[in-house]
């Protein structure tokens, strides 16, 4: 009885001796998205000297990007003002002007062209 | 594994108890043969995985497939080789750029990689490789799940450019202070790690946002804009990607002969596309042969084979504002020491399986050495196993003493909390201390305090304030005006001057009368002639005094 007591006793108090880890947890977690988790650490008070997450991406190219045809991936001298897709020859020029609107709009995303400004 | 001791991973505590077990430290650090880990490499596309004494890591897919042809099941890793129809594959992806975010993905397939008939851990300890910089929430999960779901005994995480790093070196036997960088470029991105005297040298680390899915998607997006649309065959076309594109050495020149008509065009193959009953996987149709048989359904590529891998050397092509991965390269070499740089451009390594492009070393090659200085050698090495090369390094990390200083029991897990040990995973190979060495104030600053300390000695704005200019070098007349001559019995004077090795001194007298003490501050000018006169000599500095110095005196 006593040495049952003894042993008791050398155990932290603050361990519960009852406590269990319950493995199998059925609550759907939800997790965070990346957008999140990144926001999240944006907003950390971070000191300018730390190289974290967001701060080691590669800055823009001095180089200004090659033009090459949104049709056939050749080198486009040529833009069309109205749609503003990129050309090689008068051949593609004759497709482009019958191209419908979304089919116009698909090409410029597909370069990343979507802003007004550009 | 019944002789392995946990224990013996942590000689360190040791070492601090009695110098006397040095000895048996000592024969620790030898590689015993039944020193086994488990290393899984943890790649967003691939997971790499195998124990420490296989030659060759197991290649699992790090996905859960749906398959049209079979709706009910789902494929998990390995199983996808049982489904026979893999057109129109869904992926569910447990990572979104690199960082492990559905966890409900990742932990079915790592279920999968450790399922008894694949890798299964037994008391192993665990290599495990996670993204630079890995955000804290994700590591706490795969903390939890490592210790608490798969119970493992020995825990260790790194980056996976720290274990090719100990590849490299130890296929070289160069020592440990090597400089090299290495380029990772990964499914999801590419990252550009310089490492200096065995750790990363954190200031210049790069990241390029361009990778191998952005590379099938975009291949995806223009075969569906010129001759079918696959935008749902994922599957098949990252297959393509991998059989046609190459890196070209002149896109100008290639794209001249791509221009040419088809019967004098050497780049446009014709790749025959799985129909998943006769052709399981797709191949390019051998140009020699004219006759095709006409069940075959052909995908005509031509330029498309090297503008796509193109991406990853101007990524403004696309719209995406970052340099491209050679421009990286410099832009990450020289932001590190100057006297490193030159050693750094001799060894540049280029793994991950987004390097496998045919052309690829040899483009970089030749955008490195027109960018850095002609008088440095470059080198670049890529290993032929490029994808598997840093699981390879697990082994090297295995024999290293830091993994028996860094490794985290189940123990440690439980006693010191997530910080603690998540601090020795990320500070491994990881060296902060060259960013105080860097930061060093400039001359500028030092002005500014300068004046801030005479400003401090209230010169401007208050009235008894007394300046005087000395012009004989030994003596210091002290010029004591008002107050100080009215004074009956004034103590003597205890002269305090504060020189500093400079010619204008700040001499600070305390004029001491019962009750009331005053501050005199006196600047005194000598007379002496120090090579470093205009930064010194204060009177006539125009921003100090821009009346002159006569309404002063």
């Amino acid at each position: 009885m006593t040495t049952e007591i003894q042993s008791l006793d050398q155990k932290p108090v603050f361990k519960s001796t009852k406590w269990f880890l319950s493995r199998q947890s059925n609550k759907k977690r939800n997790w965070k998205s990346l957008k999140q988790i990144i926001s999240s650490e944006k907003s950390l008070p971070w000191n300018e000297n730390i190289v974290h997450y967001s701060n080691i991406n590669a800055p823009p190219s001095f180089k200004p990007p090659e033009k090459f045809s949104d049709l056939s991936g050749l080198v486009a001298p040529y833009t069309d003002p109205q749609s503003r897709l990129r050309y090689a020859n008068k051949e593609e020029y004759t497709t482009i002007i019958d191209l419908p609107m979304d089919i116009t709009a698909g090409y410029l995303a597909l370069r990343g062209a979507t802003s007004i400004v550009g | 594994m019944a002789d392995w001791d946990s224990k013996s991973f942590r000689p360190s505590r040791r070492r601090r108890s009695s110098g006397s077990t040095r000895e048996l430290l000592v024969k620790q650090a030898k590689p015993s043969p039944q020193l086994q880990a488990l290393i899984l490499d943890n790649g967003a596309y691939t997971i790499k995985v195998g124990y420490s004494k296989d030659e060759e890591p197991r290649l699992i897919p790090n996905c859960i497939m749906k398959a049209k042809s079979e709706r009910k099941r789902l494929f998990v890793g390995k199983q996808i080789e049982e489904c026979r129809d893999c057109s129109g594959l869904y992926f569910l992806l447990p990572c979104e750029r690199g960082y492990i975010t559905r966890w409900e993905v990742q932990k079915p397939v790592w279920d999968h990689v450790f399922s008894k008939n694949v890798c299964p851990i037994e008391d192993n300890p665990v290599i495990l490789t996670q993204p630079l910089f890995n955000f804290k929430s994700i590591q706490d999960c795969i903390d939890e799940i490592f210790f608490e779901e798969y119970e493992v005994t020995n825990l260790f995480r790194c980056v996976p450019t720290d274990l090719a790093y100990l590849n490299y070196i130890r296929e070289r036997n160069f020592n440990k202070r090597h400089a090299c960088v290495i380029v990772d470029s990964g499914y999801s991105f590419t990252h550009i790690i310089p490492y200096i005297n065995g750790s990363k040298f954190v200031r210049a680390i790069r990241r390029l946002n361009v990778g191998g899915k952005l590379l099938t998607n975009h291949l995806k997006d223009i075969i569906s804009y010129r001759q079918y649309n696959v935008m749902e065959e994922t599957y098949v076309i990252n297959q393509v990607k991998e059989d046609t594109c190459y890196v070209s050495e002149d896109v100008k020149k290639e794209l001249l002969e791509a221009a040419k008509p088809l019967s004098r065009n050497s780049i446009v193959r014709n790749y025959v596309l799985p129909d998943f009953n006769g052709i399981r996987r797709g191949f390019i149709l051998d140009p020699n042969k004219t006759e095709s048989e006409d069940s075959y359904q052909i995908l005509r590529l031509n330029n498309e084979r090297f503008i796509v891998p193109e991406i990853l050397f101007h990524p403004s092509d696309i719209g995406m504002k970052s340099m491209g991965i050679a421009e990286a390269v410099v832009k990450s070499i020289m932001s590190c020491p100057i006297e490193q740089r030159e050693s750094l451009s001799k060894s540049i390594i280029l793994i991950g399986g987004n390097c496998k492009f045919p052309g690829f070393k040899e483009r970089m090659y030749a955008e490195l050495r027109s960018l850095l200085p002609d008088k440095w050698h470059v080198n670049v090495f890529q290993p032929d196993d490029a994808a598997t090369y840093s699981w390879k390094g697990g082994n090297a990390l295995l024999k290293s003493q830091d993994f028996r200083n860094n490794v985290v029991t189940k123990k440690d897990y439980d006693e010191l909390g997530s910080m603690i040990i998540q601090e020795r995973f990320n500070n491994f190979m990881f060296d902060y201390r060259e960013l105080q060495t860097q930061s060093k104030p400039d001359r500028d600053q030092e002005k500014f305090k300068y004046l801030s300390k005479l400003k401090s000695g209230s010169i401007f704005g208050k009235s008894d304030v007394a300046i005087s200019i000395e012009n004989t070098k030994d003596q210091i007349k002290v010029d004591a005006e008002g107050e100080n001559s009215n004074s009956g019995q004034s103590e003597k004077d205890e002269l305090s001057v504060e020189d500093t090795g400079q010619d204008v001194g700040i001499v600070k007298r305390s004029v001491g009368r019962p009750g009331k003490t005053k501050e005199v501050v006196e600047v005194v000018q000598k007379d002496i002639k120090v090579p470093e006169e205009e930064e010194e000599n204060l009177c006539e500095s125009i921003d100090l005094f821009p009346f002159g110095t006569n309404s002063y005196l």
